[in-house]
């Protein structure tokens, strides 16, 4: 049965699971490049209320429903589209695509950033004071400090948040194939539209063994890049 | 290793895997056709599979699959080039789009109807009168304008169900509901078209009799109104005759509506209990859409000359 099964939707699983690998990938490198840096930022700037800002509406970027996030990045991008191209747009094309993967990686990046920020700042913020002490009475340079010191004991925590993301934007991105971007909610959907639970095994299972995989895969970089003094038997996170 | 070159390889792998995505997924080029479809097209016989089987094409580019609702600004902002639309949607004229012509016959006609449950017409057999009103009394290009106020104006479903009877003196005088404790539940797959026809039909048997009318509008595809409707959770909703026979029935594609209409309802009758009231006149079949400007620079007009471009291609 099984056989069968791979035999009628293995096509349809590849083709799936890629479009589903690219979303999610593409999303969590983003996210990365833009959270990381951020977080560093964050805990090295004199504005307290910036981090405050900042902080906050990473929070209610993760407070609003991801389906409502979708939607409303496609509304943005047709906004745009309005604003550049004027109430007839459609009929010419627009600035930018409003469905597809655009507005998708958008919103799974937008949603993958919180738990990066997050724990990129607290990873850097609970290296013990004692150690920043020691570091500056060792004669070491602000930069020193940061890249020797508490980059290496924050890097952990970032790649916990870097692996909850990668979770989470898998199952957030079966809901872009609702806006056309494709991946394995494509499957699940025409399971629930058409009431065909093969399309749903279909769609279902693949998502979950890649966020499986995902996270073992994360979880060993986790280890790989803990300080080896650090390391203990359960990791951090 | 230090870890100042860990982070570096980390960040190198990432890079690559990302660059390798980008570079191996597939984009539309030029010439290539770029199709989308909604969900339920793509798994039933009468969509997607049956179409390209029936007319011998393939898309280069593998069809997108998305929201019905956003299909038709994809296609008129250019971003894919066909779409599976409905007949009666009446952004067809609102975006200046062409339906190309069905040439060799695949898609069967698709006369909208109640569809209802034989035990509540026992109980309720007013309602086949009440709904002859509206029997034969929506044509396609009524049902267009109909949809076009929801679908671009965002006017809800209830208003212009309830203006529509208004303005053809079809709405009853029954007050509401004192004590009944029997309701008529009112279902309807998730589409524009359905809430309306089901407001429509909530709304003449609430004002023509003294039940209290449950709507369960919006309720996803097609098989899940349909069993809805068997196990009793709604009594009745709005199918189309192609879908019942295709869909449903599992049968092969008939051309004559009326052939149709006589066969969906002899089955269903015998087999599930459900009896089809008189159609509401439209024709909501499914047609490929294309931009009209795009459809005409290519020559093309029906489903055998885009099957011929993607081949010439």
């Amino acid at each position: 049965m099984i056989q069968q099964f791979l035999l009628r939707f293995g096509e349809d699983i590849g083709v799936h699971t890629f479009q589903h690998i690219y979303l999610t990938f593409i999303s969590l490198t983003l996210s990365a490049c833009i959270a990381i840096p951020l977080g560093i930022f964050l805990t090295k700037t004199r504005h307290k209320k910036l981090v405050g800002v900042i902080m906050n509406l990473a929070n209610i970027t993760q407070t609003i429903p991801t389906l409502a996030l979708l939607a409303l990045t496609v509304t943005l991008f047709i906004v745009v589209n309005r604003i550049a191209g004027g109430a007839e747009w459609y009929r010419e094309g627009g600035l930018i695509p409003t469905i597809g993967r655009l507005p998708a990686i958008t919103a799974l990046v937008l949603y993958a950033l919180l738990p990066i920020l997050r724990n990129t700042y607290t990873g850097i913020k609970q290296v013990d004071s004692a150690l920043l002490e020691v570091a500056r009475g060792m004669g070491m340079s602000q930069r020193q400090i940061m890249t020797q010191v508490e980059l290496p004991l924050a890097l952990p925590f970032m790649m916990a948040g870097v692996r909850i993301s990668a979770v989470w934007t898998i199952g957030i991105a079966t809901l872009c194939g609702l806006i056309g971007a494709g991946g394995l909610g494509d499957l699940i959907l025409i399971g629930l539209r058409s009431n065909r639970f093969d399309y749903l095994l279909a769609g279902t299972i693949p998502a979950a063994i890649l966020a499986l995989i995902f996270d073992g895969l994360m979880s060993l970089l986790e280890r790989w890049l803990t300080p080896i003094g650090l390391r203990t038997a359960g990791g951090i996170g | 290793m230090s870890l100042k070159k860990r982070i570096l390889i980390i960040f190198f792998i990432f890079v690559v895997i990302d660059a390798f995505l980008i570079v191996l997924s597939p984009r539309s080029s030029g010439d290539a056709i770029q199709a989308a479809f909604d969900a339920e097209f793509f798994s039933r016989p009468d969509g997607y599979p049956g179409l390209i089987k029936h007319y011998g094409f393939k898309f280069r580019i593998p069809p997108l699959q998305m929201d019905p609702g956003l299909m038709y600004r994809a296609l008129a902002s250019g971003t894919v080039d066909v779409i599976d639309g409905f007949a009666t949607d009446g952004r067809i004229l609102a975006y200046n789009l062409v339906t190309l012509y069905d040439d060799q016959g695949f898609f069967p006609p698709y006369h909208a109807a109640p569809l209802i449950r034989e035990e509540t017409l026992n109980a309720f057999p007013e309602i086949e009168d009440i709904l002859r009103l509206i029997a034969e009394r929506i044509d396609d290009s009524t049902m267009q304008r109909l949809n076009l106020q929801a679908d671009e104006k965002g006017r809800k479903a209830y208003n212009i169900a309830k203006e529509f009877l208004i303005e053809h003196g079809w709405l009853g005088t029954a007050a509401h509901p004192h004590v009944s404790e029997e309701k008529i539940i009112v279902g309807g797959k998730h589409f524009t078209e359905q809430e309306i026809v089901g407001e429509l039909i909530a709304i003449l048997l609430e004002t023509h009799l003294n039940v209290s009318v449950e709507r369960k509008l919006n309720m996803g595809g097609t098989m899940i109104c349909f069993n809805a409707l068997r196990s009793g959770d709604i009594d009745l909703y709005v199918e189309y005759t192609g879908t019942g026979l295709i869909n449903i029935l599992k049968r092969n594609v008939i051309t004559n509506p009326n052939e149709v209409y006589t066969n969906v309802k002899d089955a269903f009758k015998r087999e599930f209990q459900l009896v089809w009231l008189r159609p509401l006149g439209f024709n909501n079949t499914y047609t490929l859409t294309m931009k009209k400007g795009f459809a005409e620079q290519l020559g093309i007009v029906s489903i055998s000359d885009l099957a011929r471009y993607i081949k010439g291609n």
